[in-house]
């Protein structure tokens, strides 16, 4: 559905995007790659707002740029934040129906469709400017899906959804890649890509690094480190506890003893784990972060750095 | 279908109660100095009044709303980054363009028009509407919204944060120009607006109204030309936005990930 072919992307003097080839097709295609990486820059000229400097691309065979036939069958979700804060979530969608070419009972009817679809139907009649940026990621995903279009391209839409609203907003675009469509989403977050889809582009600095499966990348990960910091009030306690596990390789209780750092060779047996212990010891945590950016890691690995 | 909902909404958007609130009150100020100025001013005439308010304050607010309303056509939604969203839809972008630019003119058209209802009927009454420049008057700004817009519309096109560059030109070159000896009339769009207008000559029209009514200079222009060069600007200008904006690439700065 989509074809890029040797495109390139130069900003000024900055090249945002490096003689990338690729062709994605219906399902589920993650995006992945740190900020500055080319994400957006191929999602906007996937949606036709910037052309490539050198190469082509084509959606649905078609040239995209400023091209209504690929917007007909095209959903886009933008990363910004901004929209109309003067207007309701139910109007925004429903102008954007009609922008669609729907008659007015058309447009409404479908309208209420996505929005129950994306839950926010009970709330859409709030304005905009009120909204969390879990309920604009949701509004943004309802106008996306208007037009039930063929190719849908997600930019960043986890970000600020709580766990919730992630496994909620998963389900839809799961639903969308099971009836045959091209569902593309960025993402810098690999465990957030992992529980999507096993198809990814990995970019770095407007490369392609690597396409295909995740699993392949996670191979890579696993061989370095990962790095996870605990805020609690009883570190000690915590870090005696999880220097028994067998994944955990080290722990460290930081000065002040206020968090504890620790090395895992299986982060994702450490986060299936880790809710569960800290409930049954009653360890408090006050917050849970990686200061490890494992991506960068397999980036210096893929380099040869 | 789309086209004509772009053009239906964009005129509720531009026309929002929060957004006309300014523009009554200014209508009405004028409608106010337009009553006290034969009483404020020794020697001033009805004609006097109507020719000063009309020329330099009416026809001010035409070219001051073309320039605000104007930048809400595109500029604006690129300083909001709320055009990814125009963008992506499936309507031809010269279409889309055309159809906001018209909401945009039709509004500071309206707006205007009221202006010139205010003050004809502040200064003359119901009598007002005997006055022949008056009817003359409705069309230049009718025409007028359309050349204001149709400029401004590729100057926000082309520059970034281009109210100012709107500003000047509506206010600096339009106010002088007009008043300067020879043919630079020629090249302003008040020039041309006067000589549809047709405003006289009156007495006592030195001072500030009097200049930014373009009095203090003698309008040379034909009629004809006049509404062969408006219709020219307007059909030249939009064309090029058509051009600029079929071929505009829209990159945030902070968003070249």
């Amino acid at each position: 559905m989509i074809e890029i072919k040797r495109a390139s992307r130069w900003y000024g003097q900055v090249i945002g995007l490096n003689d990338v080839s690729c062709s994605l097709g219906p399902g589920i295609t993650a995006l992945l790659g740190e900020n500055g990486a080319g994400k957006t820059t191929i999602i906007k000229m996937i949606t036709g707002q910037i052309k490539p400097t050198t190469g082509s691309i084509e959606v649905m065979g078609y040239k995209p740029f400023a091209n209504p036939e690929v917007y007909k069958r095209l959903g886009y979700c933008p990363e910004i934040d901004a929209m109309p804060e003067h207007m309701s979530g139910r109007a925004f969608v429903y102008t954007m129906a009609r922008m669609l070419g729907m008659a007015d009972r058309q447009a409404k009817l479908r309208t209420e469709e996505v929005l129950e679809t994306v839950k926010m139907a009970d709330r859409a009649d709030r304005k905009i400017g009120g909204y969390s940026k879990g309920m604009r990621q949701r509004i943004k995903l309802a106008q996306a899906m208007l037009n039930d279009p063929d190719v849908m391209l997600l930019d960043e839409p986890l970000n600020g959804l709580d766990p919730g609203g992630r496994r909620e907003y998963m389900g839809v675009v799961d639903g969308l890649a099971k009836r045959g469509k091209c569902v593309v989403i960025s993402s810098h977050i690999l465990y957030e890509v992992e529980q999507i889809t096993r198809n990814i582009l990995l970019l770095h600095r407007g490369r392609l690094m690597a396409t295909g499966d995740v699993r392949v990348i996670r191979g890579l990960i696993d061989k370095h480190p990962h790095r996870i910091r605990i805020e609690t009030s009883e570190p000690r306690r915590l870090a005696g506890l999880l220097v028994e596990r067998p994944y955990v390789m080290s722990v460290k209780v930081e000065p002040g003893d206020r968090a504890i750092e620790i090395e895992s060779k299986e982060p994702d047996r450490f986060y299936d784990e880790f809710p569960s212990l800290a409930l049954e010891h009653r360890i408090p945590v006050q917050a849970f972060s990686s200061p490890d950016n494992n991506l960068e890691s397999v980036f210096r690995y893929l380099v040869g750095k | 279908m789309s086209t004509v909902f772009v053009f239906q909404h964009t005129l509720q958007e531009l026309a929002r109660p929060k957004r006309m609130v300014v523009w009554l009150a200014i209508i009405v100020g004028i409608g106010l100095l337009a009553a006290n100025l034969t009483s404020m001013a020794r020697h001033v005439t009805s004609l006097d009044a109507y020719i000063q308010v009309s020329g330099g304050m009416v026809f001010k607010v035409l070219a001051l709303s073309s320039a605000i309303l104007t930048a809400a056509v595109v500029a604006q939604e690129v300083e909001q980054k709320t055009i990814v969203y125009m963008l992506t839809r499936p309507i031809p972008r010269p279409a889309m363009l055309l159809a906001r630019f018209l909401a945009s003119a039709v509004v500071a058209m309206v707006l205007a028009l009221m202006a010139a209802l205010v003050v004809t009927l502040a200064i003359y009454g119901r009598q007002g509407f005997d006055n022949e420049i008056f009817f003359r008057d409705l069309k230049a700004l009718a025409i007028g919204a359309f050349a204001y817009g149709a400029v401004f519309l590729v100057v926000t096109l082309l520059i970034n944060r281009s109210m100012p560059v709107c500003l000047l030109f509506a206010f600096g070159w339009e106010s002088i120009a007009p008043n300067l000896p020879g043919d630079t009339q020629y090249v302003t769009i008040f020039g041309h607006l006067m000589a549809i207008a047709k405003h006289p000559q009156v007495d006592n029209s030195a001072g500030p109204l009097g200049a930014l009514a373009g009095q203090m200079g003698t309008n040379v222009i034909p009629e004809n030309v006049a509404w062969g060069a408006l219709f020219g600007v307007i059909a030249v200008c939009l064309a090029f936005a058509c051009v600029l904006f079929a071929s505009f690439e829209y990159v945030p700065r902070e968003d070249t990930d």
